[in-house]
């Protein structure tokens, strides 16, 4: 079937087969790979995209379901080739580690700091429970986003 | 996955349609979460999925004669965050609140999770405390059911062949009505319930005048606790009374032998200290004062 959906800010029609999902469609037909396969079970977040500014795990998601949504993977965050600021903050406080996790964890962190924008620590942490981290450094991801927040109050 | 048609209803009746003439080839989909997983791995292999989380009559939440109407399409996330869920029916809050990340939040629906029946289900024990009814449309019409008559066994409802719940209603709450709910999970209370507790009191002058109290992944499918219920009212909820409602509501329970989360014998050690928080919020709830610690 032939949907209609915006990806990144840019208007698509695509034909998509209902029984592949949103994460197939992005990294198999579309090759956007920053968004990861992980558990394929809702379980892990490293699929996480943005839908209608919400975050989901797109393994979850058949494709058939985006249309006349707004989807933003994380090939979309920057600006014209300006880092978000949760992205510069994962730089700056060594957040990525090994990156697997990472787009899913800054897309979560994104739309947590739009509706939360002066979050507790312990807010922060609740927010990117869905987003696992092998690497199991998740302090410099919760001071990256608790930085960012920072950031984004003073305009930067 | 196995190939499969996506069929795309307007309208409550289209879908009823749609499946009507596929009967045993066709599934309904709401948010996916339960599902797509269990296509992935072939445990369900239809032909057809009939999506209903874009039909607008399903999504619709607001007030209806002094109660409340649910569209069974809003999702978690929406119930979570809804002003008209933080009154007397907060513990339905809580209880999407609890469930998993927000990843999941955001597609689940409260549709999906009382008709899809799995034990652990957590909207289901406030929506028990609140007597709701369930609202199902079929090729024959529409019927009304209390959600006890809905669940049947894990797994198993009501519902006959062709028909959709198209909306879940709260009664009136009245005056002096506080609610809450509480679980036990590993990772601070995301995640699968290991066992489950939703309390519901009016009070009056300083008495219990009605309390329900419904448990969750305690017995096969979630159920009130009559015997605790009737203990407690007429009473004042003092800490004695709420320690003796948690004993009975523990003695209550018959956790099923062999589950991977807990152990008969832990579920019901924790079930009665759960059950006595779960009473002295809503207690808070019901004369009108928020309790320090409360999460």
């Amino acid at each position: 079937m032939i949907i209609s959906f915006t990806l990144n800010g840019t208007r698509r029609h695509l034909e998509v087969r209902p029984e592949e999902t949103l994460l197939d469609l992005l990294r198999e037909e579309l090759d956007l790979t920053g968004t990861k396969h992980g558990c394929d079970g809702g379980e892990c977040g490293a699929c996480t995209v943005l839908v209608n500014g919400r975050p989901v795990s797109s393994c979850l998601v058949l494709a058939p379901s985006i249309r006349e949504r707004e989807v933003m993977t994380i090939e979309g965050l920057a600006d014209n080739g300006k880092l978000h600021p949760v992205q510069q903050a994962f730089i700056d406080h060594g957040a990525p580690q090994c990156g697997f996790c990472g787009p899913g964890m800054i897309l979560t962190a994104k739309a947590f700091l739009e509706a939360n924008p002066t979050p507790a620590r312990a807010e922060v942490r609740r927010a990117l429970a869905g987003n696992l981290c092998r690497c199991t450094g998740y302090i410099k991801m919760i001071d990256a986003v608790m930085d960012a927040a920072d950031r984004l109050r003073g305009g930067q | 996955m196995r190939q499969f048609e996506y069929l795309i209803p307007s309208s409550v009746d289209e879908a009823i349609a749609m499946r009507q003439e596929r009967v045993e080839h066709a599934h309904f989909i709401a948010g996916g979460t339960e599902l797509v997983p269990m296509m992935k791995l072939r445990r369900i292999e239809p032909e057809y999925m009939i999506e209903l989380s874009r039909i607008p009559s399903l999504s619709s939440l607001h007030p209806q004669e002094g109660g409340l109407s649910i569209g069974p399409m809003t999702t978690h996330a929406e119930i979570e965050r809804s002003p008209l869920l933080q009154g007397p029916w907060r513990s339905l809050a809580e209880a999407s609140a609890s469930i998993r990340e927000p990843q999941i939040r955001n597609l689940g629906t409260i549709g999906g999770n009382v008709a899809y029946a799995v034990p652990s289900a957590d909207l289901v024990p406030p929506l028990l405390t609140f007597g709701a009814l369930l609202k199902l449309k079929g090729p024959d019409g529409e019927r009304t059911v209390p959600i006890t008559e809905f669940l049947v066994a894990p797994y198993c409802t009501s519902l006959r062949a062709s028909e959709v719940l198209v909306e879940i209603q709260l009664p009136e709450a009245g005056e002096g009505f506080g609610s809450a709910f509480c679980k036990l999970a590993r990772f601070h209370g995301l995640g699968l319930s290991v066992v489950s507790v939703a309390a519901a009191l009016r009070l009056r002058e300083g008495l219990v005048t009605s309390a329900r109290i419904a448990f969750g992944v305690a017995t096969p499918v979630p159920c009130r606790v009559t015997e605790a219920e009737a203990f407690l009212e007429g009473k004042p909820p003092e800490p004695s009374v709420l320690r003796e409602a948690g004993r009975l509501v523990s003695a209550a329970a018959q956790p099923r032998e062999g589950s991977i989360r807990a152990s008969p014998f832990y579920k019901r050690e924790v079930l009665a200290p759960l059950t006595e928080r779960a009473l002295g919020l809503a207690v808070a709830r019901s004369e009108g004062r928020s309790e320090r610690g409360e999460s």
